[in-house]
């Protein structure tokens, strides 16, 4: 008999295809080396699956039932969560802001964007390894006065990010993990 | 305390510095970080002690130099503010690619917590 109701993939299923195209998109083998100096015979290069909208749109749907609903504003590290913050905010309606590499020449600016002290804010990123891009983050976000509700990651390389991250004292939560992903 | 590029004359002299700080280590490449600042003295010391300077990048996670590293190079890291970590770390990693070491990180900055 067939279920009439199971014309439309239920959420997992979706999440699962999600997951499926995140690889068939990103997943890189090879040599590389990582910046945290850790080498690794794959990559995941979120270019590759930032860049279709197909993707992205259902990545900002999915994330978008992670963020805190006490979140006053999203924010991320560029280059690589800037378009994953786009749709996200789009999605949510939370404004973000952008947190740069490098200061200004005025060394001061490290933000692009609006960032309030006391705010409630939750940090984006694309993949986390060792974490240590989101963590700079964090504390940037912190240090400017606003309160770090937790760090969002579509992918987590289980690459001892959450460890460090939760040391530091922040909450740390990712849409997949690697072995999710079966890679 | 931050370099002040607008002063040529002090960058100059901080520059200068560096390098005879460095030299007895005889280093045989000098890498640098991404920042203005940092390709800045990198220069001035690859200059002083006759030696190449190669720019590593964080690509997006991924660790890379501007030109290929010479095989058993003994590195210098010249930065202006060495608080990052994941800049020696990824230095480390590139040369223990080549054969190669990094034998002392020169900055203007005390380095925290390194």
């Amino acid at each position: 008999m067939i279920d009439r109701w199971k014309i439309f993939p239920d959420r997992e299923e979706r999440l699962e295809e999600l997951g499926r195209d995140l690889v068939n998109a990103g997943y890189l083998r090879g040599d590389y080396l990582l910046s945290s100096g850790v080498a690794t015979s794959y990559y995941f290069d979120k270019y590759l699956f930032e860049t279709k909208p197909g993707i992205l749109r259902r990545l900002a749907a999915f994330l978008a039932e992670l963020v805190p609903a006490n979140s006053d504003r999203i924010a991320g590290p560029e280059l690589g969560a800037v378009p994953i913050l786009t749709a996200l905010a789009l999605e949510t309606g939370l404004p973000f802001v952008i947190v740069k590499k490098h200061r200004s020449g005025s060394g001061q600016t490290l933000v692009a964007g609006e960032l309030y002290q006391g705010e409630r804010v939750t940090v984006i990123e694309d993949v986390i390894s060792t974490g240590s891009e989101a963590l700079r983050t964090a504390r940037e976000v912190g240090g400017l006065g606003a309160q770090v509700l937790g760090i969002l990651a579509v992918l987590d390389r289980d690459e001892g990010a959450s460890e460090k991250l939760a040391a530091a004292g922040f909450h740390v939560s990712s849409l997949f993990r690697r072995a999710e992903l079966g890679l | 305390m931050r370099l002040d590029t607008s002063d040529p004359v002090g960058t100059e002299k901080l520059g200068v510095e560096l390098a005879r700080r460095v030299d007895g280590k005889r280093p045989s490449v000098v890498l640098v970080g991404q920042t203005t600042e940092d390709a800045v003295l990198g220069h001035i010391v690859g200059r002083e002690l006759g030696i190449p300077v190669i720019r590593i990048y964080d690509e997006e996670g991924l660790a890379t130099s501007s030109a290929p590293i010479p095989s058993g190079a003994n590195a210098v890291l010249v930065s202006e503010a060495a608080t990052d970590g994941q800049l020696i770390d990824a230095a480390k990693a590139l040369l223990a690619r080549v054969g190669g070491q990094l034998m002392m990180v020169a900055a203007l900055t005390q380095l925290e917590g390194r």
